[in-house]
């Protein structure tokens, strides 16, 4: 074949495809009478041409919706010669529940099994849930086992027979109050998870289950956090009405991701439709992601739209700290004169008595003044003689420094599993000098990262804690006894302390609970255990000390006489 | 979407205009959307077994991480960007199920009549009808040539026309059509060698 011949089978090629766009399959005889010896090869080229025309064919459209073909009824099977499968009950992209039966304990069970096609790692997965497993709280459904029976792994849980909240929002709308009692006891449920460390990633009204007593329960923990876990394969990861902005750009979670979810379910719940105008995923993508096309009901009351609007913030750092927050939002709604709307827009006033006698009481004197926590900073300050925390802070003036000693008395209501500062510093894309909890490990950040001791900080008590960077080591003391020595660290910058969270100006890793007192000292304070007081009394090495006690509206008083006094933000 | 408006995008997405980037990143994921329905459609048992939506947001979450915080330079360079990672995330889907715990056990292509002996013959650069036939596609046009890879890249990923891709690549109508038929060609070779 010579070039000549390459570059008139070229033109023939073209002249057969204008012919063919006009619907005319020509015989490569007939294009190219003049050149005999190429119509065996025109024509070979010509085959090829339409084995590969599907190429050529327009894709279909984004909002093509085919429905799925029918799902043949699956067989019942017994699991690991113990789990009787008797009928799904649910399916989703990730997995099918059955009800079954538990052969040897002889009672009904929930038994769910991944699809094999949709799990990267069955080790991965065993680990995952067994470790969900610990996760026992009154408000999360709890599993029993879990196992493999050849290529299938199964997670074995309590029946809930009362149905999902999907299935309630269908067939029997519940009135709006106890809807937002089931979401708030979902949101303890949520916190608790937190807690240990678990992000659910998947909440939505069919994995909050309604039992006989009318209590809410969480399922489906650690599924999607398993996939996801797995690698860059793995498929399951949320489903996308429900999931938070930060999930579908695929940024690390925290649990604000799962107050977003809930913020979500809220929303349907009440008003019975999402915030959203669109249910194509790559429309609805948009619209979660940019957050333009968020719509809060005005169907809802004032207090119940705030939360909800609250939760539904595009940056996590706006929304509730915690699910504990979230919860307390909403019982604090549910505890004052505005009664939330109905979906048609009717007023409930009847419930709100009746709530405060079967379960309002206790709402009402836990959270009496709920709704002033987004007042102002200063009324973040809401008990005497300690400082509380809830994504509020203290700025310092004083610019890291080391050696140091940094040390509080701490009360930490609740312990996100990624950690937070009581005392932090940062520099945007390095890390700063920090006194800080990861999850419930006393920890201190140095330049490179978290160090973390083994120490557990209890929740609501009282704790000392405290980090002396030494110039050849850095120690860790909680309530006095050493915990951990680690690396030492070197400043390579100016930027102040901040007692609350990480810096001024990064919103993350914040300190929910309460403080009394705090106090920075150049040097090595501690060398070795000692017994902390109650309260800090300033020395030669003191810089900077703050009291509970001692502050003059939003200006925290510097008891040290070196004038650094702080902000409270 | 044309070029002068996906352009536009890019020239306020490089000015920081955040909506501008987002624009992008739609337009990258209607083109992976309707890719994984294509790849999907007619292929009951995997329909049955997963939705295409339920797949397709996975994808999309590592779509806009990979896509997200690259500086596009021109409509070119998008486009590259842009189905470089959709081939990416259809490889790993039609890969993920193809396995023994896919669907894609029955290896069906289409088929064409031979020109010699008058009966049928498999011709693995038909239509795909399963995960394994596509998987065998976007990884047979990964190993073309680059400048033959963007041809596919505009035309069957990025759906543009003949005149579109031609303005892209800065050529003649003509000469595109020509590289078109030539990488078909190509690819059809490859296929049914490396298949």
């Amino acid at each position: 074949m010579t070039d000549r011949d390459e570059e008139l089978l070229a033109d023939l090629i073209q002249k057969w495809e204008e012919l063919r766009a006009m619907g005319q399959d020509t015989p490569a005889a007939e294009l190219c009478p003049e050149h005999p010896h190429l119509v065996r090869e025109l024509d070979r080229r010509i085959n090829i041409l339409k084995v590969t025309s599907w190429l050529d064919e327009p894709l279909p459209p984004a909002d093509d919706d085919d429905p799925p073909a029918e799902v043949p009824p699956q067989e019942p099977r017994t699991l690991a010669g113990r789990y009787r499968l008797d009928t799904v009950v649910a399916e989703g992209g990730f997995a099918q529940v059955w009800q079954g039966y538990d052969l040897e304990l002889q009672r009904v069970v929930a038994v769910k099994v991944p699809k094999p096609s949709r799990l990267l790692s069955a080790d991965a997965f065993m680990a995952e849930a067994r470790r969900v497993a610990r996760i026992k709280h009154p408000g999360v459904v709890q599993v029993f086992d879990v196992g493999r029976d050849g290529d299938h792994c199964f997670i074995v849980s309590e029946f809930v027979e009362g149905g999902s909240l999907g299935d309630h929002l269908v067939n029997n709308p519940p009135a709006p109050q106890q809807t937002i009692r089931w979401i708030a006891e979902i949101a303890d449920a949520l916190e608790h998870a937190h807690l240990h460390g678990v992000v659910h990633r998947d909440i939505k009204p069919a994995n909050i289950l309604i039992d006989s007593h009318n209590r809410a329960l969480l399922g489906d923990f650690g599924i999607a956090q398993s996939a996801n876990r797995a690698g860059k394969q793995a498929l399951s990861l949320g489903t996308l009405r429900y999931m938070a902005p930060e999930q579908l750009e695929g940024k690390d979670l925290d649990p604000r991701s799962d107050v977003f979810s809930l913020g979500v379910v809220l929303h349907e719940a009440l008003t019975g439709k999402v915030p959203y105008s669109s249910l194509q995923p790559n429309v609805l993508r948009r619209e979660i992601v940019t957050g333009v096309k968020q719509v809060v009901s005005p169907t809802m009351s004032d207090d119940i739209k705030r939360i909800c609007e609250k939760a539904l913030q595009r940056d996590p750092a706006k929304r509730q700290i915690s699910a504990a927050q979230f919860a307390s939002e909403l019982r604090a709604a549910l505890a004052t004169d505005t009664a939330p709307t109905s979906t048609n827009g009717r007023r409930h006033w009847w419930w709100v008595g009746a709530l405060v006698l079967l379960s309002g009481m206790a709402a009402a004197i836990a959270f009496p003044r709920a709704k002033k926590v987004e007042s102002s900073p200063a009324a973040m300050q809401q008990t005497p003689g300690v400082f509380s925390f809830a994504g509020n802070y203290i700025e310092t003036p004083v610019d890291r420094f080391s050696p140091v000693t940094l040390e509080a008395w701490i009360y930490p209501t609740s312990l996100p599993p990624s950690g937070c500062f009581v005392i932090g510093s940062d520099i945007r894309g390095h890390n700063g000098i920090g006194l800080a909890l990861y999850g419930q490990q006393l920890a201190y950040e140095y330049l490179t990262g978290f160090e973390a001791s083994d120490s557990m900080v209890p929740l609501k008590e009282w704790t000392h804690v405290a980090a002396v960077f030494g110039d050849a080591e850095t120690r860790l003391y909680q309530n006095g006894t050493l915990v951990y020595t680690g690396p030492a660290t070197q400043p390579d910058g100016g930027t102040p302390f901040v007692v609350g969270r990480i810096g001024a100006t990064n919103p993350d890793l914040v300190f929910v609970g309460q403080m009394r007192c705090v106090r920075i000292s150049k040097g090595e304070r501690y060398k070795a255990d000692f017994t902390p007081t109650d309260s800090f009394t300033p020395d030669d090495s003191t810089v900077l000390l703050y009291d509970a006690k001692h502050v003059d509206g939003d200006r925290v008083l510097d008891l040290s006489s070196s004038g650094n006094d702080g902000i409270w933000r | 979407m044309n070029d002068t408006t996906l352009q536009n995008h890019i020239d306020q997405a490089l000015a920081g205009d955040q909506e501008a980037r987002d624009a992008l990143l739609d337009h990258a994921s209607d083109r992976l959307l309707r890719l994984t329905r294509k790849m999907f459609h007619g292929y009951p048992s995997l329909r049955r077994w997963e939705q295409t939506d339920d797949i397709f947001q996975n994808s999309m979450v590592r779509l806009h991480r990979a896509l997200a915080n690259v500086r596009v330079e021109s409509v070119r360079h998008f486009f590259n960007l842009a189905t470089v990672q959709i081939r990416r995330e259809l490889l790993d889907l039609a890969k993920h199920y193809y396995g023994p715990e896919g669907q894609g056990a029955n290896h069906h292509t289409d088929q064409i009549p031979s020109d010699e002996s008058g009966g049928t013959i498999h011709d693995r650069a038909g239509r795909p009808c399963d995960p394994l036939g596509w998987f065998d596609f976007h990884a047979a046009v990964e190993r073309l040539p680059e400048d033959e890879q963007e041809i596919v890249n505009l035309l069957f990923y990025e759906g543009l026309t003949h005149d579109e891709a031609a303005k892209v690549i800065g050529t003649s109508s003509r000469t595109l059509k020509r590289r078109w038929s030539a990488v078909k060609m190509k690819l059809h070779e490859v296929l049914n060698r490396d298949g």
